[in-house]
């Protein structure tokens, strides 16, 4: 009994190391060159340049059928340039009233457009709605056949764009004698055509949403049907048609790099990668430099996105895309400064264990959706694309 | 209830082995390891030679009443000095694991153990500024080592005369150095990185040892241990470094003035230079030839068992190989207090020590540390 005590003693002293023993910190300061086997990583920078006619542009991945937004402009995204937004309702020209088809006055009528962005700088910009001739062809708009009917005989209404928000909800309320401006003739046939149309202090532009955005354009009447002791009804008109149409449609210079417009440009670029880059490198750092061949384009103060990304497989123009890798960049309108990308995250893409092709799909984004062009310079005009990295060689771990 | 004790400080331990790391581990293939069980721990070494449990000497086996198995766990609490910095450390190591026992009806005993050799655990942070594009950017560098070289011993030990023990032991080196550099950098437009690299390490060794009773109270303990070389192998690479390891000769006394008190002292001489050009050559500082050497004593409460409550105390002296620069010698000093307490009709022990230990090397490396060791030592 006498060594009992001294027992659990012993046996506690061994519980507490063990257990005292079971947590690692080793973590303290270091000194070089003493305390650094291998040295301490070294960082190098190489530039890869695009291979010589591998860099190109192509046209016509998405076209303005396919967007949620109409362009309407003046004097974007260049001082020749006018867009103007078309829209075709149809609204019935009787209603059912006490169980009887009817005609109808229109006492008042709304128009609501989601103005998906503009440019807030520019005061007083104001959405113009004309009245279009009933009958215009949507399959075959011509530039040169709508701008003459922007005239203030076919003017309907306009409303003013907020200065304090890119995006807003508009509505245009008729009443009066302006109904009449939207009035629907039998040789109408119950539709109504409405241009769209932009105008501010200075060249300006929006970004109207179509029947396939989240609020497609409306109208909506408040009419009187014609019986004795009527009361007010409000009908809807149906939009089955909303598109754009712009003056100039920019040719694509082969010789530049060319993203953006409508339809839509990318550009595919293929490096050349090393095995050195490939194997034995751990990338921190891979800046794409573009530098513009032109003025970049685009509205002022709603800049589209400039993409990059790596290809999954290159099948050439229609190469699918590594869906992880992508670097992105704002592209301002109007900048003819080089254009950096960070696309660290798409070379890595490229190394042992992936091997991706080496190779990059350059485009904007929103597609069709977005004022934002621009033209670069390729390898075989102006200044090549190329790809500033940093990066850390192997580290000599078995240096002791 | 000893034996849920016991349960459960074995179900502890792990299969790897390491001892305890130390900033003078980071050169060349590490600290080397002592081979020591945490009884020849409490008297700073100085009865190695002549413990079973430990692996310094093949002969020791020869002690061995019946088959033995000792288990070894140390916690290192360090505080280490550098030009960049202080910082205080932990690690939880498990150094020595031995078994062994003798060969029923004849003068001859078997043993293999498992014990560290070399460790190269770290972890350093490196704060510094690089200039990147032109610009000067902020980077923090962590280089990290976990692992070593580990010496599996299978030995034998043979006693012709009740006087003298010959024992002699084959090493086996193995072992893995995981190493992982890391940075990161204060612009956020660079990417961390993250490079690992494993180091596998295999050679063999031999080793021969004597122990001699020279007088009633007196034993001799000699040794001599080649270690061949060591292949370093960086993960799939093939091609291999090689380097060489030690000769290592050394030689021990136990005295038993009274039956209560025992003293004794060992040295060794390691001649690390044979490695030197190979680590020269794969660019690392270069290796020294050491000397180590310890001597203590052990009070014993009942000389019938010895291993109950025992008191021990020992003083440490070691030469470190691997040198952090060229023309200087790091150096270990340490002090040690022990005990232990066997119960289970002595089938069982449990030893710890504690020692106190200095390192230094010039006036700019400087560590001091608490290192606690725990050992079981179980007889079925």
């Amino acid at each position: 009994m006498r060594d009992r005590p001294a027992r659990l003693l012993g046996l506690m002293l061994a519980l507490a190391a063990g257990v005292a023993a079971c947590s690692e910190h080793l973590t303290q300061p270091g000194q070089c060159p003493e305390l650094c086997p291998g040295g301490t990583p070294v960082g190098q920078e190489e530039i890869i340049t695009a291979l010589p006619d591998n860099d190109s542009t192509f046209t016509g991945y998405t076209d303005a059928s396919a967007t949620a937004v109409m362009l309407v402009g003046s004097g974007i995204p260049t001082p020749a340039d006018t867009s103007y937004g078309v829209l075709r309702f149809t609204r019935p020209d009787s209603v059912t009233y006490r169980d009887t088809l009817r005609a109808y006055t229109v006492d008042s009528a709304q128009f609501t457009l989601l103005v998906v962005a503009h440019d807030t700088a520019v005061h007083d910009a104001k959405i113009q709605l004309y009245r279009l001739p009933s009958s215009i062809d949507t399959t075959a708009l011509a530039y040169a056949a709508l701008a003459p009917l922007f005239t203030p005989a076919n003017f309907v209404g306009e409303v003013a764009l907020p200065d304090t928000a890119t995006a807003d909800t508009v509505r245009l309320k008729l009443t009066g004698a302006a109904v009449g401006q939207i009035a629907i003739q039998p040789s109408d046939f119950s539709k109504l055509a409405i241009g769209i149309a932009i105008t501010g202090s200075a060249s300006t532009g929006g970004r109207v949403g179509n029947r396939l955005s989240v609020l497609p354009p409306s109208l909506l009447s408040y009419i009187t049907p014609t019986a004795a002791s009527p009361s007010p009804l409000t009908i809807g008109a149906t939009n089955d048609f909303a598109g754009y149409i712009t003056r100039q449609t920019p040719a694509v210079d082969p010789t530049l790099l060319t993203v953006g417009g409508v339809p839509s440009s990318r550009v595919l670029i293929r490096f050349p990668w090393s095995a050195r880059l490939r194997d034995s490198v751990t990338i921190v750092r891979a800046t794409l430099e573009l530098v513009p061949a032109q003025p970049t384009q685009g509205l002022p103060n709603d800049a589209g996105t400039l993409n990059v990304r790596g290809l999954a497989t290159d099948f050439g123009a229609k190469s699918p895309v590594e869906p992880l890798s992508l670097g992105a960049v704002t592209l301002p309108a109007n900048t003819t400064d080089t254009v950096r990308v960070e696309i660290a995250g798409v070379l890595q893409f490229w190394q042992a264990g992936l091997l991706r092709p080496p190779a990059i799909f350059v485009s904007i984004s929103p597609e069709v959706e977005t004022f934002t062009r621009a033209a670069f310079g390729s390898s075989r005009t102006g200044a090549a694309p190329q790809i500033r990295i940093n990066y850390l060689p192997r580290f000599p771990f078995s240096s002791p | 209830m000893r034996r849920i004790v016991l349960l459960a400080l074995l179900a502890g331990v792990p299969a790897a082995a390491a001892a305890q790391s130390s900033e003078f581990g980071v050169r060349g293939l590490g600290l080397p390891g002592r081979e020591q069980s945490a009884r020849a721990m409490g008297s700073a070494g100085a009865f190695a030679f002549f413990d079973p449990g430990s692996s310094v000497t093949p002969a020791s086996l020869a002690y061995l009443g019946s088959l033995t198995a000792t288990f070894t766990a140390l916690g290192d609490y360090r505080s280490s000095t550098d030009p960049a910095g202080t910082a205080s450390v932990r690690d939880p190591r498990f150094p020595q694991f031995a078994l062994g026992g003798p060969i029923p009806r004849k003068p001859l005993w078997v043993g293999l153990s498992y014990s560290n050799y070399t460790t190269r655990d770290y972890s350093l942070v490196f704060p510094a500024t690089v200039t990147l594009r032109g610009v000067p950017v902020g980077v923090n560098d962590t280089i990290e080592s976990r692992g070593g070289i580990n010496d599996f011993q299978l030995a034998v030990a043979w006693r012709p005369t009740k006087r003298l023990a010959i024992g002699l032991g084959a090493h086996i080196f193995t072992g893995i150095n995981r190493l992982d550099v890391h940075r990161v950098f204060s612009d956020s437009a660079y990417l961390p990185s993250r490079q690992r690299s494993e180091l596998s390490y295999a050679g063999f060794g031999m080793s021969l040892g004597v122990l001699g009773q020279l007088t009633r109270t007196l034993t001799l303990g000699l040794l001599a241990r080649s270690d061949g070389h060591v292949s370093v192998q960086e993960d799939s690479l093939p091609q291999q470094q090689r380097v060489d390891l030690p000769i290592t000769l050394g030689a021990a006394l136990q005295w038993w003035p009274t039956a209560k008190l025992r003293l004794g002292g060992q040295v060794l001489r390691h001649n690390w230079s044979s490695a030197n050009n190979d680590i020269i050559a794969n660019g690392g500082v270069g290796a020294v030839n050491t000397v180590e050497a310890s001597a203590g004593l052990e009070l014993i409460h009942n000389p019938r068992r010895p291993e109950r409550r025992p008191i021990r105390l020992g003083f440490r002296y070691a030469q470190l190989p691997f040198p952090l620069a060229t023309g200087v010698t790091a150096r270990e000093y340490g002090v040690s207090l022990g005990s232990g307490y066997s119960f289970a009709a002595d089938r069982a022990v449990i030893d710890f020590s504690v020692e106190r230990a200095w390192r230094r090397q010039d006036s700019q490396f400087s560590e001091h540390a608490w290192i606690v060791t725990a050992g079981v030592t179980v007889r079925p």
